[in-house]
């Protein structure tokens, strides 16, 4: 028998194909793996386990020992100390009472707030998907709210509206006389939460709404159940793989939220997240920091891989079903009615105040330093009351602040170059991650989905070794796309973390522009996976006998991939680019730990102004920073639309030319 | 172009696919590949054109192998069976694809400096073979096209009757129009084999008619060799050179229409071409008589392939040849042979002493409109009868049926 050459030795040619692999494995390899083992050895290597306080962070001790067995024998020693010390690194953790009840807390409170975001998401959703209503675009749009607004200025609006000085607060004092001390609370921090992740279940709830077929409802009905009892029997149980997927998803995004807890907790409310970051950069205890770290990670990696799990377990192809019918929206005209009528007006009042609030008393803040609820620091600072530009005037300066650490107007150009920097690596580790999850890389040589129809041609002799590769080879899978989507809910600080550790180490620590690279390679790990998860239900979408015609009519795989499946997935490439461009724009724990002096961003900036209590300067900077956002946002929404509307309207660029 | 496939083999995980197909397409022949769904012949179609490797065997083009041959260079068409065409690309930039891509395959550094003449494309196929020269945009020289890339769409629109359509998007093409720019797509590079897979299972049934000529036309007009894969044996016997049924990756037989249809080699090909009443031999009371003369075939078990039209009503006026051979056949009754009910125009046959005599009961009758279809329950079998008469039958009544077993395929137990 002839042995088998590879295919590349076979057809007498090197394949550059290896080179687009080459990229996203030196980069996870280098940004996410290597930080993390970093991590690791800093909790296990080190001259004393962890108890007290350790030393000065950094320098592994190496054996010293001379000749190779006495350099292996205490190689062996070193690991298995290491092993113990990571052991009761862990343990420490778990022992030591104090973060216990962070621990805990930290999981009580994403609970709650996953509790509160269905409360007010489950709503929210059943009107955006079964009734139109003057307003309805503007509450679709509310579900990206937490894309668009950077939780740093989240939390201003926040504190701009219910401040002890706030608006809610002048209103209150105003009409009853009263004052609630609101911020630096539990609630605080529910709230904001809930103002973040209710959107997300009114995503993924609406979703799966608009993908029940209605004639199962309608055959419901001709059986002779009630609507309510269709509700219940029917509707509801399609919507729980919607729910528990959304439920998830902010239960995941509450566990790990940093910003948000750090400027809304106060000095008492903690999560693991902020204590981390306390460790690291203000008591400069990087090994309790790292064991921590890593407790977390590990946590968030459960989490997500159960986020993972329920979304793939629910995942159903959805194939030709009809829309949800909407219906207008009618206020009960019913005599006695006035009582839902007063229901539904209050609520919708009460969503559109959180939503808007905090956003409205934002802008007025920036234009109206002196309007708002700053508090006595503005209020000293004697600006003059009325509108102005000043604020804004302030965040344009190219002038060094001392507050900043650098000039506003450069942390905002800092901010753009980081962001642009950060969508071409993510696109670049992204792409090829996708097609190969999409199942692309086996079209042309192998089947990609058709073979299941046509294989029921007489199953071979059951062998359990050709069984036994064939799960392997599908576990082998599943277990490189969860490793690969890992960082979809990876803690941002424990990753900002272990970066600055592979920053502050030879290999990386001489490159020039270290920081700038460090910030653009966390802010790559974090999004990558947002732009797989674009990406890939585009590529998903193309059915395999489109690059398999091309390859027939001559094209070779790349020429497949370039002139049919990329422009057929341009739309998810586009939203998936300007997604992770978004999200370097906003993300902000990373980053914190990682922008050394000299280097801010704008929500590094923000935060430093708002430490400082200058709520003008924040709020114009939470302006911009909103403005740049919002409009990566709408890009995203309207590149999405084009992108349904040119598969079912069946004219893909038919106006373009 | 010849195709040979020798010993082909492929499996999926756990599943084969394809068992050891031996099979030959001739330069210029329409072959058929027709199968229940899951027997492998869209896997040999996507073997024949370099979208899977075999397992073992090979794919010889001409006496080549080409195993090792990625599909872009085999330079076989094939039309999809959902059509596949680009929907971001216009109907005449979906046609002229093939044509484009073939002239950018050359890396820009090893392009010749000169500009290039307009449309110049390198043609996989060699002057002289058949197909080459029939093309309605030829070139002078051989394996150059010279026309530029719009006239040879032009050129195809029209051979595939879609003249003026170039810029029409695909989803503004019904399914049928559709299936034309996809062939006249995969014709396009002048491909050397043309393989279809179900190109016609999407369409409703008139437009299948027509488009099932077209095909056939097309091919014989530009003497292709053309492998299509379907399901429908009425699409395999309309429109093939030849036929190969297949089942559970394995080649059943092989032949002309009219071989398979009235030589079937064993009961699968007999049943799956078209209806086939298998009435066993010794049921028949021929079996002693006939043993003398097929010595060779041994009757237990073995079965006559009667097709619906071969299985014929008894004649009705002679009360004598009907009593002679009710005592031939050995059935008590002796009340004479008679059809009542059935009308005059089907007035059956006369029935000879070496013809079997079937009495059967009329379950159902399917007028048809050319013809009538008669259910019959015979013993405890069910069988087909066609008659060309359009006289309705009464359901229920009791009717007389021979054949000819001479030229009855006979086939053996199992």
């Amino acid at each position: 028998m002839v042995r088998r050459l590879p295919v590349w030795a076979r057809q007498g040619r090197f394949r550059l194909g290896g080179l687009v692999w080459a990229l996203p494995t030196l980069f996870l390899l280098t940004f996410l793996v290597y930080p993390l083992i970093l991590l690791v050895l800093q909790v296990a290597v080190g001259p004393a386990p962890l108890s007290a306080p350790a030393g000065p962070p950094g320098a592994m001790p190496l054996p010293a020992t001379s000749g190779v067995f006495g350099q292996l024998a205490a190689a062996g020693q070193e690991v298995t100390t290491a092993i113990g010390h990571l052991a009761r690194g862990v343990a420490v953790i778990g022992q030591d009472p104090y973060f216990r009840s962070l621990i805990r807390f930290t999981a009580w409170q994403a609970l709650l707030s996953t509790l509160l975001s269905v409360l007010i998401g489950l709503p929210i959703a059943a009107l955006l998907s079964n009734y139109t209503f003057r307003g309805r675009a503007l509450l679709r749009s509310l579900t990206l709210v937490p894309f668009v607004l950077p939780p740093i200025s989240v939390a201003l609006g926040f504190i701009l509206m219910y401040g002890n000085n706030g608006w809610l607060n002048r209103f209150l004092a105003a009409a009853f006389g009263v004052r609630l001390s609101l911020l630096y609370s539990l609630p605080a921090i529910l709230l904001a939460h809930a103002f973040y992740n209710a959107p997300v279940l009114v995503r993924t709830v609406s979703a799966a709404w608009q993908a029940i077929d209605p004639s199962l409802e309608e055959a419901a009905r001709s059986l002779g159940a009630s609507p309510r009892r269709v509700f219940w029997t029917v509707t509801l149980p399609a919507l729980v793989p919607g729910i528990a997927t959304g439920a998830a998803l902010a239960f995941v995004f509450s566990f790990l939220s940093f910003p948000l807890v750090l400027a809304l907790g106060g000095a008492r409310f903690a999560t693991v997240e902020v204590e981390i970051y306390t460790q690291i950069r203000i008591l400069l205890n990087y090994r309790t920091g790292a064991a921590l770290a890593l407790v977390e990670t590990i946590l968030s990696l459960a989490f997500s891989y159960g986020y993972l799990w329920l979304e793939g377990r629910f995942a159903r192809p959805q194939v030709g079903v009809r829309p949800h019918p909407l219906h207008r929206l009618e206020w009960p005209r019913r005599p006695g009615a006035w009582v839902s009528r007063m229901v539904a007006a209050v609520t919708l009042a009460a969503i559109a105040v959180f939503y808007v609030g905090p956003i409205l008393a934002l802008v007025v803040q920036s234009a109206r330093p002196a309007a708002g609820g700053g508090g006595p620091a503005v209020a000293a600072s004697g600006v003059v009351s009325g509108w102005t530009l000043q604020a804004y005037r302030y965040v344009f300066t190219p002038e060094y602040d001392a507050i900043v650490g650098d000039s506003p107007l450069a942390s905002i150009r800092n901010s753009l170059v980081l962001a642009t920097a950060t969508m071409l690596v993510s696109l670049l580790v992204a792409t090829p991650l996708a097609y190969a999850f999409a199942g692309r890389l086996r079209v042309g040589r192998g089947v990609a989905g058709a073979v299941p129809a046509e294989g029921e041609a007489g199953h071979l002799r059951p062998c359990w070794g050709r069984q036994l590769a064939a799960r392997l080879s599908r576990w082998g899978t599943a277990v490189i796309e969860t490793a690969a989507m890992a960082p979809l809910a990876i803690s941002s600080v424990a990753l900002g973390f272990a970066l600055l550790q592979a920053f502050n180490r030879p290999p990386l620590a001489g490159l020039r522009g270290a920081p700038a690279l460090a910030i653009v390679a966390a802010h790559s790990v974090l999004a990558y996976p947002f732009v797989i998860r674009t990406l890939r239900p585009a590529l998903e979408a193309i059915g395999p006998e489109l690059p398999e015609s091309a390859r027939l009519l001559g094209a070779n795989r790349w020429q497949a991939f370039r002139t049919v499946e990329l422009p057929l997935a341009a739309t998810g490439l586009l939203s998936g680019a300007l997604l992770s461009f978004a999200m370097s724009l906003s993300e902000t724990s990373a980053t914190i730990l990682l922008a050394g002096p000299g280097l801010s961003t704008m929500p590094i900036t923000l935060y430093h102004l708002l430490s400082a209590r200058n709520f003008g300067g924040a709020s114009a900077m939470a302006v911009v920073l909103l403005a740049v956002t919002g409009l990566c946002f709408v890009g995203v929404e309207a590149v999405g639309q084009r992108w349904v509307y040119g598969r079912n309207g069946r004219r893909a660029r038919g106006s373009a030319e | 172009m010849e195709i040979a496939l020798e010993s082909l083999t492929k499996s999926y995980d756990t599943v084969a696919a394809v068992r050891g197909v031996t099979l030959t397409v001739h330069t210029g022949e329409l072959l058929t590949l027709l199968g229940p769904s899951g027997c492998g012949k869209t896997t040999i179609l996507r073997l024949i054109a370099g979208l899977e490797r075999p397992d073992a065997g090979h794919v010889r083009f001409d006496g080549k192998i080409v195993d090792d041959l990625p599909p872009e260079e085999r330079g076989v068409g094939l039309v999809f069976q959902n059509y596949a065409l680009f929907p971001h690309l216009t109907v005449a930039q979906n046609i002229a694809y093939g044509l484009r891509i073939r002239r950018r395959r050359r890396p820009w550094w090893q392009r010749p400096l000169a500009k290039r003449e307009p449309g110049g494309s390198r043609l996989p196929m060699t002057e002289g073979e058949p197909g080459a020269s029939q093309l309605p945009v030829t070139g002078r020289e051989p394996g150059v096209n010279r026309l530029p890339v719009a006239e040879q769409v032009r050129q195809l629109l029209e051979l595939v009757g879609l003249p003026g359509y170039e810029r029409r998007w695909p989803s503004e093409l019904s399914a049928g129009q559709q299936q034309r720019v996809a062939i006249a797509r995969a014709l396009a590079p002048r491909p050397r084999a043309l393989l279809l897979d179900e190109p016609l299972s999407a369409l409703d049934a008139r437009l299948r008619d027509r488009l099932r000529l077209e095909i056939r036309h097309l091919q014989q007009q530009l003497r292709l060799t053309m492998v299509y894969v379907t399901h429908d044996q009425t699409e395999a016997l309309s429109m093939s050179d030849r036929v190969a049924v297949l089942r559970d990756g394995r080649v059943e037989q092989v032949g002309t229409p009219a071989q398979i249809y009235e030589q079937p080699k064993n009961r699968f090909v007999a049943t799956f071409v078209g209806d086939a009443n298998l009435i066993p031999v010794e049921a028949t009371g021929l079996g002693s008589r006939l043993a003398d003369v097929r010595q060779d075939q041994a009757h237990e078990g073995a079965v006559y392939v009667v097709r619906p039209e071969r299985l014929r009503l008894v004649a009705v006026e002679s009360s004598a040849a009907g009593g002679s051979t009710a005592a031939a056949t050995g059935e008590g009754e002796t009340s004479g042979i008679s059809n009542p009910g059935v009308g005059a125009a089907d007035a059956g046959v006369r029935v000879t002493p070496d013809r079997p005599l079937l009495r059967g009961q009329v379950l159902a009758s399917e007028f048809l409109g050319s013809s009538t279809r008669l259910h019959v329950r015979w013993q405890d079998r069910e069988l087909v009868v066609q008659l060309t008469a359009s006289a309705p039958v009464a359901e229920g009544t009791y009717v007389w049926l021979t054949f000819d077993p001479w030229s009855s395929v006979r086939l053996p137990a199992g």
